[in-house]
């Protein structure tokens, strides 16, 4: 059973590395401010959340793993408000249609 | 294993605190500097010092960062135009930065192989390791240094805070203020309603066990600052200081460094010294109990009134002038 769990574990870490490495492309060649949030949102909700979730197996017994369960519902629960509240401020003050980097956005 | 983790880190300590200095954009340097913090509290926690790790996760990348931000809300956006702007000639500062960091690794790569060492006999290091136990009655080593062997100590660097809360009070004085913002949207307001009972606990798990586990006042009161400060940001000043006055705050203030002082003669009064422990009138009680280590507890308690209600006073203080300029910017 262990085996099989830490076996899935570390397929959840890989695939929480690749989510921080889209992550990162993400955020360095998307255009705009939305799609950049979209693309960082995704270090959190789906890299964070995915290598917490692989580490259960191996935090070594129950408590362990359902402290890093929590953590990763914390995570579930406060990363869609924070980048909710930036998206917001962004649309408030107007930046949101704007390319970061003229340059940039021309070769995307 | 560890030894390539640490070495790992600490070059990324060096690039982030390098791309920190030589920015020119404050914002990204601030960042840049809460990933420093973050990356040294990991290195702390693989060091096995949990309660400094705390102490540089919550001050350095959550405190910290906020009172920078709004301090740069204050200040000048953009850096002057060159030629206005006197700075450290080029030919000065990649020397002096690469310099400053080579020495500074090389004490850094040495503690790598420092503490794997032996540790000396009858040093105090060895004491505190062997005797705590038996002399304060607490399990956590470092609460005990900093709350028994080390509380005047202590008691100096919680007045550090107070005079600071006195200065930026009386620099800023931010209550005179009626301006408040209305806060983030609904659906971070009933998010954060969902998360700060859950912050509160932690907050005060931290504070209440600083004797058994790592954490304490001034790690637990800085959590109950970075609530407060979250609800100032989320649902605006004024519903905070509807909440928790700043008068309440204050007092809190105050009521910790009273209470400290205050345990502080029950010991003189008992014949024991000034902040005596077990040779006052404090008993040690059973180890691993939330009743033990004599007056942990209660200065614990003292620690976290001050660093909770000073740090969250000073935020309510810079962000009420802040917010006094909000109003002229385009909604």
């Amino acid at each position: 059973m262990i085996p099989l769990l830490r076996f899935l574990g570390g397929i959840s870490i890989f695939a929480g590395v690749f989510f921080s490495f889209a992550a990162v492309v993400a955020i360095l060649r998307f255009p705009d401010v939305y799609t950049r949030l979209h693309g960082g949102t995704k270090a959190l909700s789906g890299g964070a959340i995915l290598i917490l979730l692989g580490a259960m197996p191996y935090a070594g017994g129950v408590a362990g793993a359902l402290k890093l369960f929590l953590i990763a519902v914390f995570f579930l629960v406060s990363n869609p408000m924070a980048s909710h509240a930036i998206a917001r401020a962004c649309h408030r003050r107007t930046l949101a249609n704007r390319p970061i980097d003229e340059k940039r956005r021309d070769d995307v | 294993m560890s030894e390539h983790l640490l070495a790992f880190l600490y070059f990324f300590i060096l690039l982030t605190a390098f791309v920190a200095i030589f920015l020119d954009d404050l914002l990204s340097s601030f960042i840049s500097l809460s990933v420093t913090g973050v990356l040294m509290a990991t290195v702390f926690a693989l060091l096995r010092a949990p309660d400094v790790a705390l102490t540089q996760a919550i001050i350095n990348s959550g405190l910290v960062t906020s009172l920078f931000l709004v301090a740069y809300s204050r200040t000048q956006r953009t850096p002057p135009p060159a030629g206005e702007c006197v700075e450290c000639p080029f030919w000065l500062r990649w020397p002096g930065a690469a310099l400053v960091s080579a020495l500074f690794a090389a004490v850094l790569f040495r503690g790598l192989y420092v503490f794997s060492g032996e540790r000396i006999p009858g040093s105090t290091s060895a004491h505190y390791l062997s005797q705590t136990l038996e002399e304060t009655g607490a399990l956590n080593v470092v609460a005990a240094i900093l709350l028994d062997y080390r509380a005047f100590d202590t008691l100096g660097e919680t007045t550090v805070i107070f005079t600071a809360v006195f200065g930026i009070s009386l620099l800023l004085s931010g209550g005179k203020y009626v301006h408040s913002g209305h806060g983030l949207s609904f659906i971070v307001k009933r998010g954060m309603a969902l998360l700060t009972p859950f912050i509160l606990l932690y907050a005060a798990s931290i504070l209440f066990l600083g004797h058994l586990t790592p954490g304490g006042g001034f790690q637990g009161g800085s959590v109950f600052a970075t609530a407060a400060i979250l609800i100032c940001v989320v649902y605006g000043t004024n519903f905070e200081a509807a909440r928790i006055s700043p008068k309440s705050k204050e007092t809190f203030e105050a009521g910790g460094a009273v209470l400290f002082v205050f345990i502080g003669l029950l010991g003189i009064a008992w014949g024991g010294g000034f902040l005596a422990n077990l040779s006052g009138p404090f008993s040690a009680g059973t180890p691993g109990s939330l009743f033990s280590g004599g007056n942990m507890l209660l200065l614990n308690l003292a620690v976290g009134m001050k660093v909770g209600a000073g740090l969250s006073s000073i935020f309510y203080t810079m962000i009420k002038i802040l917010e006094l300029e909000d109003d002229s910017w385009p909604s």
